[in-house]
């Protein structure tokens, strides 16, 4: 990997540059046709079928009570940098960009055009559906949604309110229900956790998920979290939840002053 | 108890805590299902009657939703058996919705309050889910000033 830090940026700025989806398109579109541990399939099936690593709300360890911590938020962040990695190896100038569901375009019109649109320059658009492999009584196929009015997603006010809240359980706890707010309003594959993966708006909606803790880490601090869940391992990427608190340590960061939810004050 | 319609208890408040003031109300949804379909539950006091059609509107005890993103499908329900620690992933958990004002407004008139959980399915899930509502009950959190 290069030393300098990969920029996240919106989907909205990318937008308005001319070719801002080209690298994003084509690191997708390869890794939708490599059908080893390389490619789209596997990845996405990391998160829910058929391997169901993803961490979401709590779970029950031994002898049934359930665990006292949640790594929701750390266990995505480490999926998501893996995730990147694997892309950026087949266009290296790609970066996830996020999906700022509070911006005045996505309550007007929801999922960004980018993202919807069938073909671009007369080539399929890789980022409308992704390859979902088949699972029992479901055949194989490409994702779809069913998305909701755009006046249901998530507002500004949303966003802003879990910026007051300093102690970290409430933080994620409060953010993961927006985050569950917005699978259940795109629908189809997206909106339950076996199949969401699949969809190349996942990576996107997960990754604003992911600039929300870090802007709420710049004004509450980057080590606000119980000391209990620092050394949790974050399966199956081998690092611990420690590891993962500082994006600049893991090599990326999130570009400034393009999205509505810019401030944490 | 699964509930295809609204889940609806009585949560009984502590009676100094409803006359004291407080700084933040959480009303705490525990033992929810996560196995099934995704959905939103639209959470009203002292509306029993509250349905999918009920605006979401003060005036008739609305104070918020929380949402569930379900597991949707899973190999186990359609005949093929998954490994690992499936079960405790998708093991009951908990929501807290805060509602501080509300529950400051209904304290004011009685300290018994009811909960009413009306659940709306996601759409169009890539497989059926069951679509039943199952949670183990209802309880207001009350922090001090």
């Amino acid at each position: 990997m290069a030393n300098e830090l990969t920029l996240r940026s919106s989907i909205e700025s990318l937008e308005g540059n001319a070719g801002g989806f080209d690298a994003l398109r084509d690191a997708y579109g390869k890794t939708q046709a490599i059908t080893d541990n390389r490619g789209w399939t596997y990845w996405a099936g990391l998160h829910g079928f058929p391997q169901y690593k993803c961490w979401h709300h709590g779970r029950v360890g031994n002898g049934r009570t359930t665990l006292p911590y949640n790594l929701f938020l750390p266990w995505h962040r480490a999926y998501l940098l893996h995730w990147e990695h694997t892309a950026r190896d087949q266009n290296a100038k790609m970066a996830l960009p996020w999906w700022d569901w509070t911006s005045r375009g996505s309550q007007s019109s929801g999922i960004p055009k980018s993202f919807t649109v069938k073909t671009v320059n007369g080539k399929k658009n890789t980022l409308v559906s992704g390859p979902r492999p088949s699972i029992p009584g479901v055949p194989a196929g490409p994702t779809s949604r069913a998305p909701g009015r755009p006046v249901e997603l998530p507002t500004v006010s949303q966003v802003k309110a879990l910026f007051d809240l300093g102690n970290f359980v409430d933080f994620t706890d409060q953010l993961e229900d927006i985050h569950d707010q917005v699978h259940g309003w795109c629908g189809g594959d997206m909106g339950v956790v076996a199949t969401s993966a699949f969809d190349p708006i996942f990576w996107s909606h997960h990754c604003m998920i992911d600039r929300i803790w870090y802007l709420w880490q710049l004004k509450n601090g980057l080590g606000n979290i119980p000391d209990d869940y620092k050394d949790r391992a974050l399966a199956p990427f081998g690092m611990t939840v420690r590891e993962v608190l500082d994006i600049n340590r893991l090599g990326y960061e999130y570009a400034q002053g393009n999205s509505t939810v810019v401030t944490h004050g | 108890m699964p509930s295809q319609g609204p889940f609806t208890a009585k949560v009984a408040l502590q009676p100094e805590a409803a006359r004291q003031k407080f700084q933040r109300a959480a009303i705490r949804i525990h033992g929810v299902d996560q196995s099934g379909a995704s959905f939103e539950g639209r959470v009203f006091l002292n509306n029993p009657k509250a349905t999918i059609d009920t605006p979401l509107t003060e005036e008739n005890g609305y104070v918020g939703s929380f949402h569930v993103y379900g597991y949707g499908l899973w190999p186990d329900d359609i005949g093929k058996k998954q490994s690992g620690d499936a079960q405790e992933i998708r093991a009951p958990i908990e929501k807290r919705l805060f509602a501080t004002e509300a529950v400051r407004r209904a304290a004011a008139k009685s300290p018994e309050i009811m909960v009413t959980i009306v659940p709306m399915y996601q759409r169009d899930p890539p497989a059926p889910a069951y679509e039943a509502m199952k949670l183990e009950s209802v309880s207001i959190e009350i922090d001090p000033d």
